[in-house]
């Protein structure tokens, strides 16, 4: 399988989890990819980068950027905010799902996204989306779900479940 | 009034605080930092989201040994900036957190509790020096217009710095009421670049 079908294929998975019409944040990487799949369930897709309802991108007259710093659309009834805003959103407990990436995550659900033992990241909003978003989908390569983490830990027992191109794995 | 500057700005002081927009090399005031990144001053913190790009962010600033310590919240997506961050103090803060360390320094009000995962932190607010902040219009007031997400954290920047320099695309146009985003109050210098990044 190539590369980019094995990312669409975890996404694709992802998506299916989620209800209908509900609020899904997407962090960087993998995630995006579930922007289609969450919009042709009438969801509303939320970025850290500002923008609520956001969609597949077609010729736009903002610049508007994922995660991922790519291009995207608006949906209708879409809207548009500030880092301030946002993060005052992401904090409300009103965002229904995440679907985020992740270095590695374990069977007990503890997430490593910051850094390795030779390279950091940082954190970016992931923290806070661990803190206060209720139900957290992680989406990565089989390969990166592990027994236990071999590098620090970001979060600790923060996945509700994990989405590699081989499974759905809900961790309780 | 804001006062309109072409080229240049007197960046000399040492140990100044930078407040400097943008996300991901988006709504980044790029001639601003290579202003700064060409003065003599040094020994700077810088407050900003990221490391950007290599030809969108504050690349400059690390490349000519401008900055001390840098507080923000994500230093992944430029491979290059790593070279430069070992003899800087990095401050990781969550995104979130570095928001409302802006907003509450514009606000006067020193720290807050909050929740990080299980812990219950006490933040320190942030109120800088200087802001350098990005938006896509102002008017002859120094009203501001950001477009789309490349106004991220630029208008809470703007809110919580001494004296702030604004990098503008298109100045002085019209801006109808609902379009002043931010108030001219907040803007005390204008400067203009049309050159966008390039986009992916």
């Amino acid at each position: 399988m190539s590369i980019i079908s094995l990312k669409t294929k975890i996404a694709q998975k992802a998506a299916s989890i989620v209800q209908d019409g509900s609020s899904v944040i997407l962090g960087a990487g993998i995630p995006t990819k579930c922007l289609k799949y969450l919009n042709d369930k009438d969801c509303w897709v939320i970025f850290e980068t500002g923008v609520i309802g956001a969609c597949a991108y077609s010729k736009q007259q903002e610049y508007l950027i994922d995660a991922s710093r790519e291009k995207i659309g608006l949906r209708n009834g879409a809207s548009i905010f500030d880092s301030s805003f946002i993060f005052s959103l992401i904090r409300s407990g009103r965002i229904k799902y995440a679907i985020l990436g992740a270095l590695e995550v374990d069977q007990f659900g503890n997430v490593a996204c910051h850094s390795t033992h030779t390279r950091v990241w940082g954190f970016g909003g992931a923290l806070d989306i661990y803190s206060y978003v209720n139900r957290k989908i992680f989406v990565i390569p089989e390969k990166r779900f592990v027994d236990k983490l071999t590098i620090p830990v970001s979060g600790k027992q923060i996945a509700n479940f994990v989405v590699t191109e081989k499974n759905i794995y809900e961790i309780k | 009034m804001p006062q309109e500057i072409t080229s240049t700005f007197d960046f000399n002081k040492d140990s100044c605080i930078f407040l400097i927009g943008g996300f991901g090399g988006t709504g980044v005031p790029m001639k601003l930092i290579n202003i700064l990144a060409n003065s003599n001053s040094k020994n700077h913190t810088i407050v900003t989201n990221d490391t950007g790009t290599k030809d969108s962010g504050i690349f400059p600033l690390l490349q000519k040994r401008k900055i001390s310590k840098l507080i923000c919240s994500f230093v992944g997506q430029n491979s290059d900036a790593a070279a430069y961050l070992s003899n800087v103090d990095l401050v990781f803060l969550p995104q979130g957190s570095l928001a409302e360390s802006l907003r509450t320094g514009a606000s006067k009000i020193e720290r807050f509790y909050e929740r990080i995962l299980d812990k219950k932190c006490c933040t320190e607010s942030i109120y800088a020096d200087y802001s350098l902040v990005k938006a896509s219009k102002a008017d002859i007031y120094g009203n501001l217009y950001f477009e789309g997400t490349n106004r991220n954290f630029n208008p809470v920047m703007l809110m919580a710095g001494k004296e702030t320099l604004i990098e503008v695309e298109d100045y002085p146009v019209e801006l109808k009421l609902y379009e002043r985003m931010m108030p001219g109050i907040y803007v005390d210098y204008i400067i203009k670049n049309k050159n966008r990044p390039k986009s992916r």
